[in-house]
């Protein structure tokens, strides 16, 4: 039988370098960047959303520095800590979501089985290929924060290179765990706008219901919040000390229950992906 | 009918699919019912039938999409589900309409795809676009595309697999009439470069102008299977005679031998043979002409229309039974 070459070499697509798993993420890559509203919201909620606290701090005290602080300064890149780990998981459950079910919601997901590749690799390679789009804009953003908060120190005191980097690296932590929860219950359910529904009323309700109940005491370490919190690089605390909710949690505990969160919702979602007719 | 054998399983001379009892229910509804079926390589195959059959569950079986409460299947020689990647390699398959990633371009719906398969894929996209004339349009975004330009669109995506066998359910869905005869003329040239094509579909002209061998479905079953030009001959067929005193004419042919039923329309008389083939139609034909002549009644015109398809799809499927019952 002959083979079909449809014009191999017309075109500019050739075949790629790489795995057959690296062909897959950038595939995953793919969607998710051109999906523009999507990366908009998430430029906004990261980038958008440091330059302009920052901005209007320093719109402030350039107007009254009497009564406003500098916008620099470490207490101010604790701050932006706060607001980028925040909003940024709410861009990590957006694009979470839309990795996790866009595929079966569009009706592809059954021409990528059809190809024969197995059901577990289509799914693993969503986790890097949404990651690929949203890592980025919140290391640019926590990048800005830095560089806004030891140019605009003035009098403050200047954040030092480890805790820039602990900070750094702790945001990514908190954005990469919310996209994790998005991917994995999105593949589960099989639904973007439920999940993502979901788990911003979860991210900003329960946290401060139920942490603020006393009477729950360790079982609010259970919160994905609480094992954060306790994460958080100490420069970056008030006083440098742990977060007054969850004083006693252990490091190991706190890394144990965000794996917990990150990992339950993704094997529920890789079981679903396999086991769901496509 | 001539049976097809179970053999070899070698896609070369063999069968590019191969079921045996393969079930699917969906609770106390049993969709796809026992089919053994015989899909021979290198031919068109229709599988043919009226909607809700069982035709679309049987390809999502085959494609992994679904599984089957029993049985076993084989793709171009290997079994499924236990070497689905390797069976699944050298196949392109649409299955319900084709669906789209409507944000991204054809171009890019196509590296998607590519992107699961091996790493010769991406090099056939250009080729699979221009082969299904999407060339020029490939760099728009499939939201603005045409029902029509989706299912070519669904075609290339198959070519991507450089396929064996091609996989086809219902791909005439949306197209307009000249899309339907270019359509033809592609699953044929396919079929010619010696690819397998199995189409799943309702519509009986469609298969009989495209495909060589066919099953019929019916509620699930395969009830009958082989080349179309003999599931074609198994139909009834009538022969309609215009005489001079149908009356008589209607007496004279109720006692043929070969007459299933007589039945007078105006001055024409329609003798229904039943399941004739042939020569043998022909030789039923020369014999009710001769009865006539014999008994002085003039003939002014007589007919052997040929047997189609769809008569022998009427026979077998229950919905012409039901129709015949009521």
């Amino acid at each position: 039988m002959s083979t079909i070459t449809i014009n191999p070499t017309a075109g500019p697509a050739r075949p790629r370098p790489g795995t057959a798993a690296a062909r897959l993420v950038s595939a995953e890559f793919l969607k998710v960047r051109k999906r523009r509203g999507l990366a908009a919201l998430t430029a906004l909620l990261t980038v958008g959303a440091v330059v302009f606290t920052g901005g209007v701090l320093a719109v402030l005290h350039a107007t009254n520095p009497a009564k406003y602080g500098p916008a620099g300064g470490l207490g101010n890149l604790a701050n932006a800590a706060y607001i980028l780990s925040a909003l940024g998981a709410v861009a990590g459950v957006l694009v979470g979501a839309t990795m996790g079910a866009g595929d079966v919601q569009a009706g592809v997901f059954r021409d990528l089985v059809a190809t024969g590749r197995s059901r577990l690799a289509l799914f693993t390679a969503r986790i890097p290929g949404g990651l690929a789009l949203l890592w980025p804009l919140v290391a640019v953003s926590w990048a800005a924060a830095c560089t806004g908060s030891v140019l605009l120190a003035g009098s403050s005191p200047r954040p030092g290179v480890t805790v820039m980097v602990e900070g750094g690296l702790w945001v990514l932590l908190a954005t990469g765990v919310s996209y994790l929860m998005a991917l994995g219950l999105a593949s589960l359910a099989g639904s973007r706008s439920a999940i993502v529904g979901i788990l911003v009323a979860w991210q900003f309700a329960v946290p401060m219901l139920v942490l603020g109940v006393a009477k729950l005491g360790v079982l609010r370490e259970g919160l994905l919040t609480a094992g954060l919190d306790r994460m958080m690089p100490a420069g970056l605390l008030p006083g440098g000390r742990p977060d007054p909710v969850s004083p006693h949690m252990s490091v190991m505990l706190a890394a144990a229950v965000i794996a917990a969160w990150a990992v339950v919702p993704l094997v529920a979602g890789a079981w679903r992906t396999c086991t769901r007719d496509a | 009918m001539k049976e097809l054998e179970a053999g070899q399983m070698s896609p070369a001379g063999g069968y590019a699919v191969q079921t045996t009892g393969l079930t699917k229910r969906f609770g106390d509804r049993v969709a796809v019912d026992r089919v053994d079926l015989r899909v021979p390589a290198g031919t068109a195959f229709g599988y043919l039938g009226p909607n809700g059959a069982g035709k679309t569950t049987l390809i999502r079986m085959l494609l992994g999409l679904t599984r089957p409460d029993a049985g076993s299947m084989q793709i171009l020689g290997y079994p499924l589900p236990g070497q689905r990647s390797a069976a699944l390699l050298r196949v392109g398959a649409m299955a319900e309409e084709p669906r789209f990633l409507d944000h991204l371009t054809g171009r890019e719906n196509l590296r998607i795809n590519a992107a699961a398969r091996e790493p010769a894929a991406a090099g056939r996209i250009e080729g699979a676009l221009d082969r299904v004339g999407l060339t020029e349009r490939a760099g728009e975004r499939v939201a603005r595309y045409s029902t029509g330009m989706r299912q070519r669109l669904g075609v290339a995506r198959c070519l991507l697999a450089d396929p064996q066998l091609l996989i086809l359910d219902e791909p005439t869905n949306g197209l307009d009439p000249a899309g339907v005869v270019e359509f033809r003329a592609m699953i044929r040239s396919l079929v010619a470069e010696g690819r397998t094509v199995m189409l799943s579909s309702h519509l009986l002209d469609e298969v009989e102008k495209i495909c060589d061998t066919a099953a019929i479905v019916d509620r699930g079953r395969v009830v009958a299977q082989g080349p179309v030009g003999e599931l074609s001959a198994q139909g009834s067929r009538s022969v309609v005679v215009q005489v001079s005193d149908p009356g008589r004419a209607l007496r004279l042919l109720a006692s043929h031998p070969a007459a299933r039923s007589v039945s007078e329309e105006g001055r024409q008389v329609r003798v229904a043979l039943g399941p004739v083939a042939g020569e043998r139609a022909r030789s039923v034909a020369a014999d009710i002409n001769r009865r006539l002549v014999e008994h002085d009644v003039d003939i002014y015109r007589l007919d052997l229309p040929a047997a189609t398809l769809e008569e022998r799809f009427l026979q077998v499927t229950h919905k012409f039974q039901e129709e015949v019952a009521a």
